[in-house]
């Protein structure tokens, strides 16, 4: 029963960590830039939300299988493996609540005015210096958010998950998919804990988001 | 410090086309909203990029675009000030005058401070300031940087009519004691009379005139402005009783009512110019309190409005008339007249 509880803590924790950079980059981007293609790019990053996670997993497994190019560099270079492996975990986790974590980022950039940074550059501030400097400590509510609802949806994350990381106790079998084992084998019981971990995280992820989302700067 | 900038812009569906030749001092950017002052105000400071031209600092290219040159505003070391101050929210005041602080140059921190009067607000929180207070410290967090030239776009006008003339007052100072020049954007003829030496007039896009105040801002560009008088005059005389003033309208008395109890030693004085009426005779018999003396130096016509340029004692006063009252009347240029003006129709900023 810890097992599955502690891997998906784990898993959904880095998940959250790991998309921040991404999500931080494009909600940015698409906050802030114009430029050709906007649409389509916008469109791809967002995707992972409407798609059947299932299928996102299946596209996962062919690029990270060890047959393939990808999966095969990773494996001799670094031997990281994603199929079948905690990190597959991690992996499906993140792709798929990462669209959550570039919304997040790009209302919390698009509420900052955009004439904040234009007056500190005026006074000499590099791009880097904006950034650190405004445009982060007036959007950090935001990201913050963006992070624990990142981390609320991995912990439910399920489709892409078992079709990447299979359904291997102790290694890859995280709440929900522990919970999805005991419906098939009848134990009912065995449930109740897992459930109650389940919607206690979730709550507390979104939660904690909606909370820190509010903080005004 | 001599700009020079020849530029082409497009946005969307304006256009910006326009050439000159700013050369330090004071210099106001003068026109109607929609003429293209702010669009080249930031082609300058280099928020906009143009899309054809260059624009030159003294010798070094800031824009060029047969040469390919574009430098960002932080290479420019131009300050900016903007409408509404623009204050980073999460520091405090002092952490938002240190902002653009060079390490070992700029300008006297301590001195700038008091120039602007800012000791008592280094502690406090943007959101606390009154808008007055905001354009003084961001003014200042300008100032501090050292620009080469300090841009800034219609700096007061969201301020009230007190804190406006207050805050021109800072500038002169400022201006007199770092000889920093200033490019001051604004759509108020009395805001640029009362600061800046040179104006360049803008209408749709283009640059239409420039030169010396009065010469310029009464074109095209004004047909629709309303056009206010504003002078600092030394106080004569107080009534309290009366809640009346006496102040020296260049050589001729000027009775105002005003707030007397913190009256100082000279008087911002308000005067719009249709609240002034004319007479070609000495008038008896009036209430109003006060008949000024004047010469009609030049009549400027509209379709709809006459503005005369009277000069008091070589100061010039703007009046609007109708253009029937200027043929009723028959005024001539070179003519003298009086100026009739209500002491109660005289806004005091004191």
């Amino acid at each position: 029963m810890i097992e599955p509880v502690w891997l998906s803590l784990k898993c959904s924790f880095l998940s959250a960590i790991l998309s921040l950079p991404w999500g931080i980059f494009w909600g940015w981007v698409l906050a802030r830039k114009q430029f050709k293609g906007k649409l389509f790019v916008q469109t791809i990053l967002y995707i992972p939300l409407v798609l059947p996670p299932v299928l996102t997993g299946y596209f996962l497994l062919i690029i990270f299988s060890k047959n393939s190019f990808l999966g095969k560099f990773l494996v001799d270079l670094f031997h990281v493996r994603f199929v079948l492996d905690w990190k597959g975990v991690v992996l499906a986790a993140c792709v798929v609540s990462a669209p959550f974590m570039i919304q997040m980022v790009k209302s919390a950039v698009e509420q900052v005015d955009v004439r904040f940074e234009m007056a500190a550059r005026s006074l000499g501030a590099n791009f880097w210096k904006v950034f650190w400097t405004i445009t982060f400590p007036l959007s950090w509510p935001g990201i913050v958010g963006g992070f624990f609802l990142v981390f609320a949806r991995s912990i439910g994350e399920f489709g892409a998950t078992i079709i990447l990381a299979g359904n291997i106790p102790g290694k890859t079998q995280t709440i929900p998919i522990a919970i999805y084992s005991k419906v098939h084998l009848g134990q009912d019981a065995a449930m109740i804990p897992l459930i109650f971990c389940s919607v206690l995280f979730a709550y507390a992820g979104l939660a904690l988001s909606h909370w820190i989302g509010q903080v005004k700067r | 410090m001599i700009i020079d900038f020849d530029i082409r812009k497009k946005l969307n569906a304006f256009e910006l086309e326009t050439k000159g030749r700013f050369v330090g001092g004071l210099t106001g950017i003068f026109g109607p909203s929609g003429s293209g002052k702010t669009t080249l105000l930031n082609c300058l400071a280099g928020f906009l990029k143009p899309d054809v031209g260059f624009i030159k600092a003294n010798d070094s290219t800031l824009f060029s675009s047969n040469d390919r040159i574009f430098c960002s505003p932080e290479q420019r070391s131009l300050g900016m000030v903007f409408q509404d101050g623009l204050l980073f929210p999460h520091l405090t005041v002092e952490q938002n005058m240190d902002y653009g602080s060079k390490k070992g140059g700029g300008l006297d921190r301590g001195e700038i401070i008091d120039l602007l009067g800012l000791a008592s607000l280094l502690e406090r929180q943007p959101t606390s300031l009154s808008g007055g207070e905001k354009q003084r410290v961001a003014i200042a967090r300008s100032l501090i940087h050292q620009p080469a030239v300090l841009l800034m776009d219609e700096p007061i006008s969201s301020l009230d009519l007190k804190s406006r003339y207050e805050i021109i007052e800072y500038l002169k100072v400022i201006h007199a004691r770092f000889k920093i020049p200033i490019i001051y954007v604004s759509h108020s003829i009395a805001e640029l009379m009362a600061l800046v030496e040179k104006v360049f007039v803008m209408h749709n896009g283009r640059g239409i005139a420039y030169g010396e105040p009065l010469d310029v801002l009464l074109g095209e560009a004004s047909r629709e402005m309303e056009i206010d008088n504003h002078f600092d005059l030394p106080v004569k005389k107080v009534d309290r009783s009366q809640g009346m003033a006496i102040v020296d309208f260049f050589g001729q008395d000027l009775q105002v009512s005003c707030q007397t109890d913190d009256i100082k030693s000279r008087l911002g004085v308000h005067i719009k110019s249709k609240d002034i009426i004319v007479s070609t005779d000495y008038p008896k018999g009036l209430s109003a309190r006060n008949i000024v003396e004047a010469t009609i130096e030049r009549t400027v016509e509209f379709m709809e409005k006459v503005i005369l340029y009277t000069s008091v004692n070589g100061k010039i006063c703007f009046v609007e008339i109708t253009p029937l009252a200027l043929k009723a009347l028959g005024l001539k240029e070179r003519q003298k007249i009086y100026l009739i003006i209500k002491a109660r129709s005289i806004i005091t900023l004191n």
